[in-house]
């Protein structure tokens, strides 16, 4: 199995409200915190499991990043302006 | 992110690398544009909170098979070197780390979390409710700005929905405008209200591009993506060094003879966003009008266009306003019942930030498809209470 960053396993077990909650209360207390963000400038800390992260999709999907797990990704914030 | 786009084109393509974006707009049907202009098809999740917790973008990260993120991405094509061909191990305690839940550290609640998470997959259908869960949980914790944001991006999306109320545009600034006052450093935060905020404030223009990727998706045959929420003129607006005050010109009911709204055929709503730089005392006001829905009103485009005035018996002493009149460009269509917004800037005296300022509306609009059509006036007051 693999890291906290990539628990499939809680996709499929526990309910979108407990995953969310939890991957998100992860990143946003990162943030209130303090740590990771000191490293990036941003919550992603280099050499970290990526917390998991569930959102919908600008197309009205949704994906959660540990649907990813096995994958090289290159994840980027950006906006269209 | 057309470089982007661009440069990971071929890992996409043999497997190597999934690239995923996450924006943080207020208005996921923008980006739904600029992908559909960009030929962009790799997904782009959308977060209007930042849950994320990014100060800033944009900004990418490389993240291993094993879900450890690997390196801060300034170079895509660096990659190809450093992330793309190189096998990374698995972390030593990747084991342990499995076993432990993420422990909620923050201050964001569980309640917090379900009002966000039902605003993002419910829609409207817990918009009351989560607005009201989480302006409340603001005003229990009111050193949380992370809280006040949210609670603007809810407000501003219930002002773009069904269900919106006059007033929803304004307090989603203000909330905005509150959780910059406590962190001025979350700049994810400060573009929010820079977007519908005067010229003077931008970094930059923020949907210049909107017209010329309609244009080109026409041109390939293509339909674009409708924006739910139309532009308004601050967000097309370029940046500026200096104010651009318009002529007095002529108000177009000088006299008051036009008949008042009495009927109330239309909701009108105003709302300020204030220089955030603190440099000018600068303001967009923005107006908004609905057509009543209950009573199926729409707007009569084949006589003469909805028009705004500014400063009715004059600007207060030593304001300046970018425009008085403001007209809108009404639709080809006969008639039509959308959302109409016209916005202009106002630069008022130093040391005197707040005052009251008076305008009114002029409108045709028709009751039902076969009902009478009226000309219209409403008036309206704004206090402008400063930044």
């Amino acid at each position: 199995m693999g890291p906290r960053a990539f628990r499939a396993s809680l996709g499929s077990m526990f309910a979108p409200s407990v995953l969310v909650s939890a991957g998100l209360a992860a990143l946003c207390a990162a943030v209130l915190a303090g740590s990771g963000s000191a490293q990036l400038g941003n919550p992603w800390a280099i050499g970290e499991p990526l917390p998991d992260l569930r959102l919908p999709t600008i197309d009205g999907d949704t994906l959660a990043l540990s649907d990813l797990r096995g994958k090289k990704v290159i994840l980027i914030e950006f906006a269209s302006w | 992110m057309p470089v982007w786009h661009r440069e990971t084109a071929a890992w996409r393509k043999s497997g190597d690398v999934q690239l995923i974006g996450i924006t943080q707009e207020q208005h996921p049907d923008r980006c739904r544009l600029f992908a559909q202009w960009q030929g962009i098809d790799w997904p782009i999740l959308w977060d209007p909170f930042n849950l994320t917790g990014s100060v800033a973008v944009p900004f990418g990260v490389a993240i291993d098979e094993h879900g450890v993120v690997r390196e801060a991405v300034r170079d895509v094509g660096r990659l190809a070197e450093t992330f793309v061909g190189k096998r990374f191990d698995p972390p030593a305690d990747a084991e342990r780390a499995d076993l432990f839940a993420p422990e909620p550290r923050g201050s964001l609640t569980p309640e917090h979390f379900r009002a966000l998470e039902a605003l993002l997959w419910k829609g409207e259908a817990a918009m009351n409710d989560s607005i009201g869960a989480l302006e409340r949980l603001a005003a229990e914790r009111k050193s949380d700005p992370a809280l006040l944001f949210h609670a603007g991006v809810a407000r501003r999306m219930r002002s773009d929905s069904t269900l919106a109320r006059s007033g929803d545009f304004q307090a989603a600034i203000d909330h905005w405008a509150g959780a910059r006052r406590i962190d001025p450093n979350q700049y994810i935060w400060r573009r929010r209200i820079q977007q519908y905020g005067p010229r003077l404030d931008k970094p930059y223009p923020f949907y210049t591009w909107v017209q010329q990727a309609r244009e080109e998706l026409r041109a390939r045959g293509e339909t674009p993506v409708p924006l739910r929420a139309e532009l308004t003129g601050s967000e097309l607006a370029g940046a500026r060094r200096g104010f651009d005050a318009a002529s007095d010109g002529e108000a177009p009911d000088p006299d008051g003879k036009i008949h008042r709204d009495a009927e109330q055929l239309v909701a009108l709503e105003t709302a300020v966003a204030w220089d955030t730089s603190g440099k000018s005392a600068t303001a967009t006001l923005h107006v908004t009008l609905r057509p009543n829905a209950l009573r199926d009103v729409h707007w009569t485009n084949d006589v003469e266009p909805l028009c705004v005035w500014i400063g009715d018996g004059g600007l207060p002493e030593g304001w300046k306003a970018s425009r008085r009149l403001l007209v809108h460009a009404d639709p080809a269509a006969e008639t039509s019942a959308e959302v109409r917004h016209l916005d202009l800037e106002l630069q008022l005296p130093d040391g005197a930030p707040a005052g009251r300022l008076s305008g009114y509306a002029l409108y045709y609009v028709c009751e039902g498809a076969t009902g009478e059509c009226v000309f219209r006036r409403q008036d309206f007051t704004v206090e402008l209470g400063g930044s």
